[in-house]
């Protein structure tokens, strides 16, 4: 059946006038048919009949059908049944309320721990399962950011490699979500990540902190380890590292005496004044200027921080700065 | 690793924002300058020998944004507590430009400007030119209104 409906609304909405996905709902009570095989069958055509299909969609959820899927997914020892699952629950999940309802039936967290698990086709079906519940609701989003941050902290290596996979596309899926997505993580366990992690790990930690940190979170960054991996990530070739960092330590220093104490005591004045030099090859686009100068900036309140810019040759290219008339140059940020 | 169409959209965000609000690495540095050469006469003397003061100047005029005009105010506000920066930034022909943001909306600007013309009239040379200027903006209206626009 699953076969006959896929990429076909016709044969869809037949199968429910006739009545079969009631039926195909029973057979996913795990105590009306305990059969993994059969789950998997059933659940694998669940996805493909309500697949861009809305009206089968709800016909499924008020079916409970949410309800089952939700207790196979946490329950079964089945790779494929959970597998399949992910399957119908990610073709479900496209209306906000269904959305909600998979969420509220528990299912993110084994849907993460699926991803996590090690076969390629099951990770996949959960990636795009939670990619799906994540698009466009904010409540989901946190949810899963913060169980894939912690498959980045505890999983194997592909696990965390998956997570930050994962954690990548629902950054790009929602653009107007940025700041909800980046504020989810705990800014310790980010730290964590950006010391310890994979370079993904490291990269999305990264991301996160710079447009996260805020004063509730100043300290907590910088009593983790987070200045000294900052200011070593000014260095990176990459020019989006540089620019999330010189962000990330301005976020950082902002009327916070003590971090700004730290920054400069740990190093941070050079680097920074070498991302706005004149002479530097390749010079640095716009964005990295503006974000470095806003840090040298914030330091800048401070005398000891003072001392230390005017010391290291920082007001040169100030200036040059001043003089200039740049162009924010599209494409800058383009990862090499 | 970040994915390019993440990238495309900050840097296309980034353009637009350049475009509404002026250079915001020229406002960082005006900030950066102005905190380095508060209270601080040897780095007062070395921002000035480095060539920041005519730039600041020509920020005055609100052409990179409103930040940026505050910005280049309180560097030159700081800059002016040095005997030979007071004479650099009226070669310059600060004055009359610090006497306009008077007219701005922004009162931090205006605050800051206020500021730089009390250190620049210290020098008995400068008096007369920002009476001249002050004058001028008594006399004229017009300007003055034109001038709380562009601010």
């Amino acid at each position: 059946m699953g076969e006959l409906a896929r990429n076909n609304k016709e044969i869809q909405d037949a199968i429910s006038r006739m009545g079969g996905l009631k039926l195909l709902v029973q057979l996913l009570d795990t105590e009306k048919n305990p059969d993994a095989d059969v789950q998997a069958h059933v659940a694998h055509a669940m996805m493909e009949i309500t697949c861009g299909n809305p009206a089968n969609q709800k016909a499924v959820v008020q079916m409970g059908g949410v309800l089952h899927l939700s207790s196979l997914m946490k329950l079964s020892q089945s790779g494929p049944v959970k597998a399949e699952v992910a399957g119908a629950l990610w073709s479900l999940s496209e209306a906000t309320d269904i959305k909600v309802a998979i969420a509220d039936a528990s299912t993110i967290g084994p849907l993460v721990m699926l991803l996590g698990m090690g076969h390629a086709f099951s990770s996949k079906r959960a990636a795009a399962a939670l990619g799906s519940l994540g698009r466009d609701n904010e409540a989901n989003q946190i949810q899963v950011t913060q169980m894939l941050i912690e498959l980045l902290s505890t999983g194997s290596e592909a696990a965390q490699q998956r997570a930050a996979q994962a954690l990548w596309s629902l950054v790009k899926e929602n653009p107007s979500a940025h700041d909800a997505i980046a504020r989810a993580g705990d800014p310790a366990a980010l730290v964590e990540l950006l010391i310890k992690g994979i370079p993904d790990a490291q990269d999305y930690a990264l991301w996160s902190l710079s447009l996260s940190i805020s004063p509730a979170c100043q300290a907590v960054v910088a009593q983790s380890g987070g200045v000294a991996k900052l200011i070593d990530k000014l260095a990176d070739l990459r020019v989006e590292i540089q620019q999330q960092a010189a962000d990330a330590l301005s976020k950082l220093a902002l009327n916070n005496e003590e971090t700004r104490a730290a920054i400069t005591k740990q190093g941070g004045v050079l680097p920074l004044i070498n991302l706005i030099r004149p002479d530097r090859r390749p010079p640095s686009p716009e964005v990295v200027l503006e974000n470095a100068a806003k840090a040298l900036a914030d330091l800048a309140i401070d005398p000891g921080a003072r001392d230390k810019i005017v010391s290291a040759g920082g007001i040169p290219p100030l200036v040059v700065l001043l003089q200039e008339r740049r162009v924010p140059l599209d494409g800058d940020l383009s990862v090499p | 690793m970040c994915p390019d169409g993440l990238n495309h959209q900050l840097s296309a965000a980034r353009a637009l924002a350049a475009q509404e609000h002026g250079s915001v690495a020229k406002r960082f540095a005006a900030t950066a300058l102005a905190r380095l050469s508060t209270d601080h006469e040897a780095t007062q003397l070395a921002i000035a020998e480095a060539g920041a003061i005519a730039p600041l100047v020509l920020l005055l005029d609100g052409s990179e944004g409103t930040e940026a005009q505050t910005e280049s105010a309180g560097a030159l506000h700081a800059l002016a507590s040095n005997e030979h920066n007071r004479l650099a930034i009226t070669e310059c022909d600060g004055i009359g430009l610090i006497t306009n943001v008077l007219a701005c909306d922004n009162e931090r600007a205006r605050k800051l400007a206020e500021g730089a013309l009390v250190r620049l009239s210290i020098e008995h040379a400068n008096r007369a030119l920002i009476i001249k200027k002050l004058v001028e903006m008594l006399q004229n209206p017009d300007a003055l209104l034109g001038q709380e626009q562009a601010c």
